[in-house]
């Protein structure tokens, strides 16, 4: 979902009513912007429950920054990635690497057998993007699982947009050639 | 191009293809939040608006002022300068002191007593500078 600005949907103007009292308009800026960055530190972190941490502690700082915040600027959205990333960072910094595994899948019934195949390709994935650097990570996941353009991309990570290009380029190469040994165990053979 | 060159190319293009089926899969079952993340979120919004006031400048100097180096400096500045008026006005004064209050004789004969034990004499006065 692109971060601009949309009739209707001035986050600025949100936040601003946030700061005047209006409860509402923190429940439309949770709504906005909350669901995208527990995705991102879900993706970020491999962790559900550290995403929710740094979901919860970046709109923290969003609303204490809310009084202070200067028309002109970055989307309130723009910044709470920013400051994510930047928890994201944090918190990767402190733990050990995540094994690379793909987990084996037990017997089962076909239709079970699909849905298994699923989230072990998703396991996988995250296992993969895990071993990316941490900035081609967070280029390829605003890219390809967030949707985001690559100005979008370019504003969060301050970067111009074509090392924002660059980082995406390379981290798709790393994460296909992470991938695939695992294609075959995951049901993706030649003839897909 | 050569076969090998097509080979390559061929083979690049199989592994986007296999990197966008690992990546739908990823975008078909993103990561939900929860009500309860919902909820402790607005909760932080709320506290946040009530939270107190942050100090103005006035205030912070205020309290800078005397959290720091001034107050401790001030108190000192005050005390010697008591000091000096009561050691300048009431110590030359002993006729004064005749008529003084009984502790003010008593603190008078105390610093007599210091007298003699530091200069050796008992009354500054005789020290004729």
């Amino acid at each position: 979902m692109p971060l601009e600005q949309r009739p209707g949907d001035d986050q600025a103007a949100l936040l601003a009513r946030f700061v005047a009292g209006d409860r509402h308009a923190a429940e439309a800026l949770t709504d906005l912007i909350a669901p995208r960055i527990l995705r991102f530190a879900a993706r970020m972190l491999g962790d559900l429950a550290e995403a929710e941490d740094v979901t919860q502690e970046a709109m923290l700082r969003l609303w204490r920054m809310a009084p202070d915040w200067q028309s002109g600027a970055a989307q309130p959205a723009t910044w709470v990635y920013r400051v994510a990333a930047n928890l994201c960072t944090d918190r990767l910094r402190r733990r050990r690497k995540m094994l690379h595994e793909v987990p084996e899948l037990p017997d089962t019934s076909p239709s079970q057998h699909a849905q298994m195949m699923q989230t072990a390709r998703i396991q996988a994935l995250e296992a993969a993007l895990s071993q990316l650097p941490e900035r081609q990570r967070q280029a390829v996941i605003l890219r390809h699982l967030e949707g985001m353009s690559n100005p979008e991309i370019a504003a969060i990570m301050m970067l111009g947009v074509e090392a924002v290009e660059s980082l995406t380029a390379r981290g798709k190469r790393n994460l296909s050639a992470i991938l695939a040994g695992d294609r075959e165990a995951l049901g993706y053979d030649d003839d897909d | 191009m050569s076969a090998p060159d097509h080979n390559a190319e061929g083979r690049n293009q199989q592994d986007a293809d296999h990197l966008m089926l690992f990546l739908d899969a990823a975008r078909d079952s993103p990561p939900e939040m929860s009500t309860s993340l919902r909820e402790r979120i607005l909760t932080d919004a709320m506290a946040s608006r009530t939270a107190p006031a942050r100090p103005t400048v006035n205030a912070l100097g205020w309290r800078n002022w005397f959290s720091g180096w001034a107050a401790p400096g001030f108190a000192g500045g005050v005390t010697v300068a008591v000091l000096g008026f009561w050691i300048g006005v009431t110590m030359p004064m002993p006729v004064m002191a005749l008529d003084a209050p009984e502790w003010l004789q008593g603190a008078l004969g105390y610093l007599d007593l210091m007298a003699v034990q530091l200069i050796g004499i008992d009354d500054p006065l005789l020290m004729e500078f």
